[in-house]
């Protein structure tokens, strides 16, 4: 019975990776169960969005103080919301982040966020670089740097479900092990 | 239950508390010291009580956060999502816990049926279960509309259009449920104060549930169960051991789907706000509720005086297998072959020619279809009555389970065929599995009552 659990969590964690289509679009460091974003993707992702992007509306949500999790200190988002609207450091902290139009935009659509929500990474990557002057790598960026804005605590959400998973198998054990006494005994 | 003696417990405090609220007792006596059979499976009902624990736990700290008003409903959500403390986490745990809750229930009725769980004389377990189930489809369907996405909002219009079938009072319930003419905050706000008050009216009819099992158990039902074993354990540790495995192994499946595949259950069209002047391509419920949106789709044909009469002929074929009457082969398939016939001239004049056929609907088709849905709740009411077989046990029937294979296949085909666009073959394969759905309850399983082996004939 153990083996069969252990052996369907391994199909429901390796699936998802078989079934993914070989197209154009980079493996994602996100992905999986220990999947984590790359900081440094993030944070190049991000200084892009801000400069390229036509449109604002996928970073509604996001703000200034947000950028702290990207790996920035308090002085690098001071200075990136000076550099972008010339916003005074102590205000920074609550504002939106608005990004300006940039000459690589193309014709990138609304919401890449919306995007991200309805059909996932890859049409995300695929729409930038079939939309935009973006190169690949440039194009890989962003995109983590969107699906992290779509789903900020994606780490402590994987982090908080393999401790369940770890407490649960445990659990699991020590009540088949005691309980073995007693179903012997039902068995008689 | 309640008028029993206490026990004598050696805590002063315990003690002092039972001789005057029996609660420890009665704890004692039936979650306990309980004899209960060995097969008994004590699985799936924990299982349906820890996940509706879950769901409204999370439900009340969403609920602390959530804004019912059309302009900030979305937003709320997505701050919950985002910026809440460990909202992510009551959002998951709410969003998937609903399809496990719903998945664990059909296990739970399913294991029912096949078990004989609902006969003499545990009718009113089966019978409160099956309220259960009503209310939880209301609540999950006015959960599914409160984020107020793309389809919950157009689902919202689109089932309160189907209330209007309901003669004389359906147009007004639909104002009524509603609050105007279109989806908004007084929508939001009447399925919020339903999605929040109605689950503990569920809490309480769970409670009867347990109860009048409990009652039931002790008593003796005179049925033949081919699997029986008259040895007797005690609840604990036998059952609460065995229970608790099956708990893990169903949370774990659980927490893979809620907390790495967390989009897997929920529509992608709900991520989307409601946007009242376009209508998405595709409307539907959460996959647990697609078998009855396949009903409603399904019965999309009036019934015209032909139908009718095919119905009524049914009927008198099925007559002898109700009332125990002679049953005489001939008669009935004559019966049974002419309904077939007319049923077919009546639903093909209706589809391919307009008139006469269109114009003299003594049941509209919107009607027809809202019945249909009804239908599906009361057969299922009537189940101890319609499966009136003595041998308790279904897997000792192997014509039963033959049939319970089939009855799984028409739920499926219905489900598959209200996730689909509403176009020819679906639709088709949606009647089928409605067919099936009615015949296995109103047809087969009184047919087997009679003539399948361990029967009383």
């Amino acid at each position: 019975m153990r083996r069969g659990v252990l052996f369907a969590l391994w199909v429901a964690f390796s699936l998802p990776a078989a079934c993914a289509h070989a197209g154009a679009a980079p493996s994602w460091s996100f992905e999986g169960p220990f999947g984590v974003f790359e900081r440094s993707a993030l944070q190049r992702g991000f200084r892009l969005y801000v400069r390229e992007c036509s449109d604002c509306a996928a970073l509604s949500g996001l703000r200034y103080g947000d950028l702290e999790s990207l790996g920035f200190n308090a002085d690098e988002i001071a200075l990136i919301a000076r550099e972008l609207e010339d916003i005074p450091a102590a205000e920074a902290a609550t504002l939106s982040v608005r990004p300006v139009p940039g000459p690589k935009a193309g014709r990138l659509p609304d919401s890449l966020g919306r995007i991200f929500r309805t059909r996932g990474s890859d049409a995300v990557f695929e729409t930038i670089t079939e939309m935009s002057d973006f190169e690949s790598a440039d194009a890989a960026d962003v995109t983590a740097f969107v699906v992290w804005s779509e789903d900020p605590h994606l780490e402590a959400r994987k982090k908080t479900g393999l401790a369940i998973l770890f407490y649960l198998l445990m659990t699991m054990t020590v009540i088949a092990v005691l309980g073995r006494r007693f179903q012997t005994l039902s068995e008689q | 239950m309640i008028d029993m003696e206490p026990d004598r417990f050696k805590n002063p405090l315990v003690r002092w508390i039972d001789e005057r609220l029996p609660a420890f007792s009665i704890f004692r006596r039936h979650y306990i010291d309980h004899p209960t059979p060995r097969y008994f499976n004590k699985g799936w009902n924990l299982i349906v009580s820890v996940m509706l624990m879950i769901v409204i736990v999370s439900g009340l700290f969403l609920a602390v956060h959530y804004v019912p008003h059309e302009d900030h409903a979305f937003e709320a959500v997505e701050r919950i999502r985002r910026d809440v403390r460990w909202g992510w986490l009551i959002h998951t745990l709410h969003a998937n816990g609903a399809s496990f809750l719903f998945l664990a229930m059909y296990v739970h009725m399913g294991r029912g049926m096949l078990y004989g769980a609902f006969k003499t004389p545990r009718e009113l377990v089966w019978i409160v279960g099956v309220l259960v189930l009503f209310l939880m489809v209301t609540i999950s369907f006015t959960g599914y509309v409160l984020p107020f996405g793309q389809t919950g909002g157009w689902a919202a219009i689109v089932i309160t259009n189907a209330l209007t079938a309901i003669p004389f009072v359906g147009e007004g319930l639909r104002l009524a449920v509603l609050g105007g003419d279109g989806v908004g905050t007084a929508t939001l706000m009447r399925f919020y104060v339903w999605h929040f008050a109605v689950p503990f009216l569920v809490l309480l009819l769970v409670f009867l549930h347990i109860w009048s099992l409990r009652v039931c158990l002790g008593k003796k039902d005179g049925s033949r169960n081919h699997y029986e074993d008259p040895r007797l354990v005690p609840f604990h540790p036998y059952h609460t051991i065995k229970g608790s495995l099956w708990l893990c192994g169903f949370l774990i499946a659980f927490t893979i789907v809620a907390f790495f595949f967390p989009d897997l259950t929920v529509s992608p069209g709900n991520r989307v706000p409601f946007d009242p002047l376009h209508m998405p391509d595709r409307i539907a419920p959460e996959w647990y509720l697609l078998p009855f949106y396949g009903m409603l789709r399904a019965v999309n044909f009036g019934i015209n005086p032909y139908i009718a009469l095919s119905l009524v002929l049914f009927a008198a074929a099925l007559r002898p297998f109700y009332t125990r009457g002679a049953f005489r082969a001939g008669r009935a398939a004559g019966l049974a072959g002419g309904a077939t016939l007319l049923f077919a001239f009546g639903y093909l004049g209706q589809t391919l020619f307009a008139a006469p056929f269109g114009v003299l609907f003594l049941v509209s088709a919107k009607s027809a279809g809202a019945a249909a849905f009804a239908g599906m709740f009361a057969v299922l009411l009537l189940l101890p009555w319609l499966d009136r077989h003595p041998v308790r046990n279904g897997r000792a029937r192997p014509w039963f389970g033959a049939g319970m294979v089939l009855f799984a296949a028409a739920l499926v085909a219905l489900g598959v065929s209200g996730a689909m666009p509403a176009t020819a073959p679906w639709v088709a394969l949606g009647q089928v599995g409605a067919a099936v759905y009615f015949l296995w309850f109103l047809a087969i399983l009184p047919v087997l009552n009679r003539f399948e082996r361990g029967g009383r004939e």
